[in-house]
């Protein structure tokens, strides 16, 4: 099951910055969902999944919010 | 300035021409002469307190709220806490893109001070009309060419600042690890058409002082004299080469005589540095802990110290860039050596930075990496504890924060650049007002002079004010057509008095 994050209500960078912080607390293959409503979390994500080399595995609007699945 | 005589006790509420509320209240003796005076704080911010419990990451835009005159500062020691504390470097883009924005910064400050607050003290005259004390008599006096220039160059060092930094006053810049924004190449070419003018201005706003203060020998004499004159330990951020630097650097003390007391980096400021408070004021008076509080006193054996540019050139060896060093060679040589105790040298140290801040920015917009996209580290460990210092335009100011795991603070302490020079300011304002106050006989250019103690240090009083004694003191006055005048006092330890006066009104 995957651990998630709700980061909506918060400007980019919080989200990233949220899952980072998370990221360090977590086992190497852990996937974890991140919610974010900030219009620039999608690039925001994708360039720290890039830089830090996770696995961006989809990013999909839910909710009213974007839904980003990572897997560290 | 409303300056108020009643029986023995002179008021000058509220004190002007810096940033933040005070007043000061001077009591006669019999014989009419100055016994005692006091600056008194009367506001209370207590940011420290109200950060508790925010996201870390949102320091940066909280605490630039501190103050609208010197954002910049807090913003910049917030961010620099904020590497700390997520144990994260930013990238070699991200700090020149941060040098770039504070030494902007610094500049614009500076000369805010210089023609609108403390410049007008001289540039107009210390005891001109107060009507004419402000920048409107500097236009007056240096011509509205000149002035357009001021107000010109400013402007678009603000505008830059909010190009840079997404907003001129509370601005948006500083991450962990980095900053938000990419510079663009247009804006590194307006900065660079920006950065020759800067200097240019510099250098003539040190010839303005030079004609108008130095020059005049009414003015030499008031700041080679004893009555601006503390002798304190001085503290300021140096780098590597000795030099001042605003941004980045170790901590270095130096007393009265320039001997090194003590560097230290940032993280072990806790060591050095301890505060103490009084119940009657909303300020703390840091010290050196080793030296202890010794009270409003300064020489050898108090712990008091000062910060402010006068202090930042006690403290360091010489300037990073050459003509703000032919500048302060001069101005060691016109204060008869390298430590200087003069107060009222603040104004001249601070202009000789603006010339350094510019020349700064010179060498910052040439460098390659200035519009790189690495702008940000995230390479992010979790929060724990953070400080993060630096220069701020009136001295060194120290944030640390405390946070639990999931980066939410749990404590702030800020120890504000003006909050090391409240006790000397005190001391100032005393030794003023002894020197000018005699019989009885104020005019307002003689309380002018006493406010000039303060002035000096560009104090920041809306920055210092963090300190809750108990409970927050408080008086009411009920002013009723036809009933007496009621005042109801709430002092610091909770206990309400109450007065009544026959009213005096119809």
């Amino acid at each position: 099951m995957a651990e998630v994050l709700d980061c909506r209500g918060l400007k980019c960078p919080q989200p990233v910055l949220k899952l980072a912080i998370k990221a360090n607390s977590l086992p190497k293959g852990t996937v974890v969902e991140i919610l974010a409503d900030c219009s620039s979390f999608p690039t925001d994500v994708t360039n720290w999944c890039t830089k830090n080399g996770k696995v961006l595995v989809s990013i999909v609007p839910k909710n009213g919010a974007n839904c980003a699945t990572v897997q560290l | 300035m409303s300056n108020l005589i009643q029986g023995n006790k002179i008021s000058i509420d509220p004190i002007t021409r810096l940033e933040g509320h005070g007043k000061i209240e001077i009591f006669l003796n019999e014989a009419g002469d100055v016994d005692k005076a006091y600056l008194q704080l009367p506001d209370l911010r207590g940011f420290e307190k109200f950060v508790e419990g925010r996201p870390a990451e949102e320091m940066p835009q909280i605490t630039s709220r501190i103050c609208g005159v010197c954002p910049g500062a807090h913003h910049m020691a917030a961010t620099k806490a904020l590497d700390a504390m997520f144990g994260v470097e930013p990238t070699i883009t991200a700090r020149l893109i941060r040098e770039v924005y504070y030494n902007l910064h610094y500049f614009e400050d500076h000369i805010l001070h210089f023609y609108f607050l403390g410049g007008p003290d001289f540039i107009v005259g210390p005891t001109a009309s107060k009507q004419e004390r402000n920048i409107l008599g500097v236009i007056d006096k240096v011509g509205v060419e000149i002035g357009k220039q001021v107000i010109d160059i400013r402007l678009r060092a603000r505008k830059l600042i909010d190009e840079i930094a997404g907003r001129a006053i509370h601005p948006v810049l500083g991450l962990p690890g980095g900053v938000s924004k990419q510079m663009k190449t247009e804006t590194r070419d307006t900065l660079r058409a920006f950065v020759k003018d800067a200097v240019a201005f510099a250098q003539f706003t040190l010839k303005v002082f030079d004609d108008i203060v130095w020059k005049n020998p009414t003015y030499r004499e008031l700041m080679l004299g004893d009555v601006y004159r503390c002798e304190s330990y001085y503290m300021g951020m140096v780098d590597k080469n000795g030099h001042p630097d605003y941004y980045d650097g170790n901590i270095r003390v130096v007393d009265q005589t320039g001997k090194e007391f003590v560097t230290f980096a940032p993280k072990d400021y806790a060591k050095i540095i301890a505060e103490h408070v009084e119940p009657w004021t909303y300020v703390k008076f840091p010290y050196l802990r080793d030296i202890g509080w010794k009270g409003f006193v300064d020489g050898l054996g108090s712990g008091m110290y000062r910060v402010a540019p006068a202090a930042r050139f006690n403290v360091s060896s010489s300037m990073s860039t050459p003509l703000a060093q032919e500048q302060r060679l001069i101005y060691e040589k016109a204060f008869g050596g390298k430590i200087v105790h003069s107060v009222l040298a603040n104004h001249w140290a601070r202009l000789i930075e603006v010339l350094n801040n510019a020349e700064r920015l010179a060498e910052l917009v040439e460098h390659e990496a200035l519009c790189a996209p690495e702008i940000r580290n995230m390479n992010l460990c979790t929060p724990t504890e953070g400080v993060g210092i630096v220069e701020a335009p009136r001295g060194t100011l120290i944030h640390h924060y405390t946070s639990d795991a999931n980066g939410i603070i749990t404590s702030a302490n800020m120890i504000v650049a003006s909050l090391a020079n409240v006790a000397a300011m005190s001391m100032n304002i005393q030794s003023a007002a002894k020197a000018f106050i005699h019989k009885g006989q104020v005019n307002d250019g003689l309380l002018n002079m006493v406010e000039m103690a303060f002035r000096t240090y560009d104090p920041c009083l809306s920055c210092a004010t963090h300190n809750l004694p108990g409970k927050m003191p408080l008086q009411v006055n009920l002013n009723q057509i036809g009933k007496p005048d009621r005042s109801l006092l709430r002092s610091s330890d909770g206990s309400i008095t109450e007065t009544r006066k026959e009213a005096t009104h119809g």
